[in-house]
């Protein structure tokens, strides 16, 4: 126990960091403990060793190089750092940007996605089909009134087109808005993805109205043949009596 | 109160260049150069090494100034000497890892024995003795290994070891009298035994 305290301090010793008093105790025991003077004979010769290995002197170095590339360095630092600042803003202005968005997104939201008859209400529900399922906010009942209002949308047109007659001065034409038609064709496309497979009777309305529509759209102007067709079709397919009866489902 | 213009000088200089100014960076490396790139050339006996570790520490020291606190490190010095030592034990590492991928303390007990014990006058077996000594250091720990070299190499006192260090005398001989031990028992087996019974008697 004793000459663990001794060991420890042979190494002190010839780094010449011990106190006169711990010196002159260590030396006294080295007179008396061979294995402790055996141990300091060794650790010196090992230190030798190691001495052998040491370095002299140190070679002068290209200090202006050196310099240079550590101040090339710190120099790109700081003009990152200084980038950096110009974007950099404390954080309440993007607590207040949050704040402003959520705002701006719930108005957007309230004016846009609540339920309205628009094309576009339907095109979210049409997406919301295709990715798999119908949103939880696109209710049967939403698909419904969108139905119901498309059905009322087209109605007129439709009556127009079932009274036609070409008993006059045979120019007798049903006058068309190609805006609102194209509107009409694009809600029937997105209308017939939003039922396909939930709604086989709807789907099978909207299919002939697609028929309808297009026939409607590719119609020349004074060409009442066309519009006689189109009579036919409304009537043979029941259109009008199938879209009143899918409307007070 | 006594002052010391160097350490004025030094917070003064520090102080300046955490705010951007990089001719006061330039005074802190020209006083604090020689003392790394001893350090630097001690660990690696390379003077490009030494070279790289230099700038490695001045830049890393740069990259660190803005957490330097002058109220709680008055040495800015001793703040720069520790980086440089942790730049020195990176870049050993690394160029032996790159040399020879060996890993850090691999069979360092088993390696075969340098000549350099029984003729240290050559500079090939100095150099092994060198190799031999680093590979047993990267079998200590950082803390470890860092004593040693500024102990034994550089050639500091405990107490500024401890300041270094951040940690207690006692500890700081504690760890160094464990690496003596670990460096006295690897270099036991092949010490020429004539030369050991010379120093006994």
């Amino acid at each position: 126990m004793k000459c663990k305290k001794y060991r420890e301090q042979i190494v002190l010793y010839l780094y010449g960091e011990l106190t006169d008093r711990e010196k002159a105790e260590l030396e006294d025991h080295l007179k008396v403990c061979t294995d402790c003077a055996e141990d300091l004979a060794y650790t010196r010769e090992v230190f030798q060793t190691l001495d052998d290995a040491k370095v002299e002197s140190v070679p002068e170095a290209d200090w202006d190089k050196c310099w240079k590339a550590i101040h090339t360095d710190i120099t790109e630092k700081q003009t990152k750092r200084k980038a950096k600042k110009l974007f950099y803003f404390p954080g309440w202005v993007y607590a207040g940007a949050s704040l402003i968005l959520i705002f701006v997104l719930g108005i957007a939201i309230g004016r846009f996605w609540l339920p309205s008859h628009s094309p576009t209400a339907v095109a979210d529900m049409a997406t919301a089909t295709v990715s798999g399922g119908l949103k939880p906010d696109v209710t049967p009942d939403y698909v419904q009134q969108s139905l119901n209002d498309h059905f009322e949308n087209l109605k007129p047109l439709l009556v127009e087109y079932a009274n036609y007659t070409n008993e006059g001065n045979g120019k007798e034409t049903v006058t068309l808005d190609k805006e609102a038609l194209k509107n009409l064709l694009i809600q029937n496309y997105l209308l017939k993805k939003i039922v396909a497979e939930s709604n086989p009777s709807a789907q099978e309305i909207l299919e002939d109205l697609d028929l309808v529509l297009r026939e409607i759209k590719n119609q020349k102007s004074d060409d009442t043949t066309a519009s006689s067709l189109i009579k036919d079709l409304i009537h043979e397919r029941d259109i009008l009596f199938k879209m009143d009866v899918l409307k007070t489902i | 109160m006594v002052y010391d213009k160097r350490k004025m000088d030094e917070i003064a200089l520090v102080q300046s260049a955490q705010a951007g100014d990089t001719e006061a960076f330039k005074f802190l490396f020209e006083g604090n150069k020689r003392k790394i790139l001893g350090l630097a050339y001690q660990y690696t006996k390379n003077i490009e090494d030494a070279e790289d570790i230099l700038q490695d520490t001045f830049i890393k020291a740069y990259s660190s100034l803005q957490r330097f606190d002058i109220q709680d490190h008055t040495n800015f010095s001793a703040w720069l000497y520790r980086i440089g030592i942790n730049c020195s034990i990176d870049h050993l590492r690394k160029a032996r890892r790159d040399k020879d991928n060996i890993l850090p303390g691999e069979d360092v007990m088993n390696a075969s024995a340098p000549d350099s014990a029984s003729n240290p006058d050559s500079s090939q077996q100095k150099k092994e003795v060198r190799e031999r000594v680093e590979l047993v250091l990267s079998t200590l720990t950082r803390k470890q290994r860092m004593i040693f070299i500024l102990k034994h190499y550089q050639e500091l006192s405990i107490k500024e070891i401890a300041e270094y260090m951040e940690c207690s005398e006692g500890s700081v001989k504690k760890q160094l009298f464990r690496t003596v031990s670990v460096m006295k028992k690897h270099f036991r087996r092949y010490m020429p035994e004539d030369r050991y019974e010379m120093q006994k008697i």
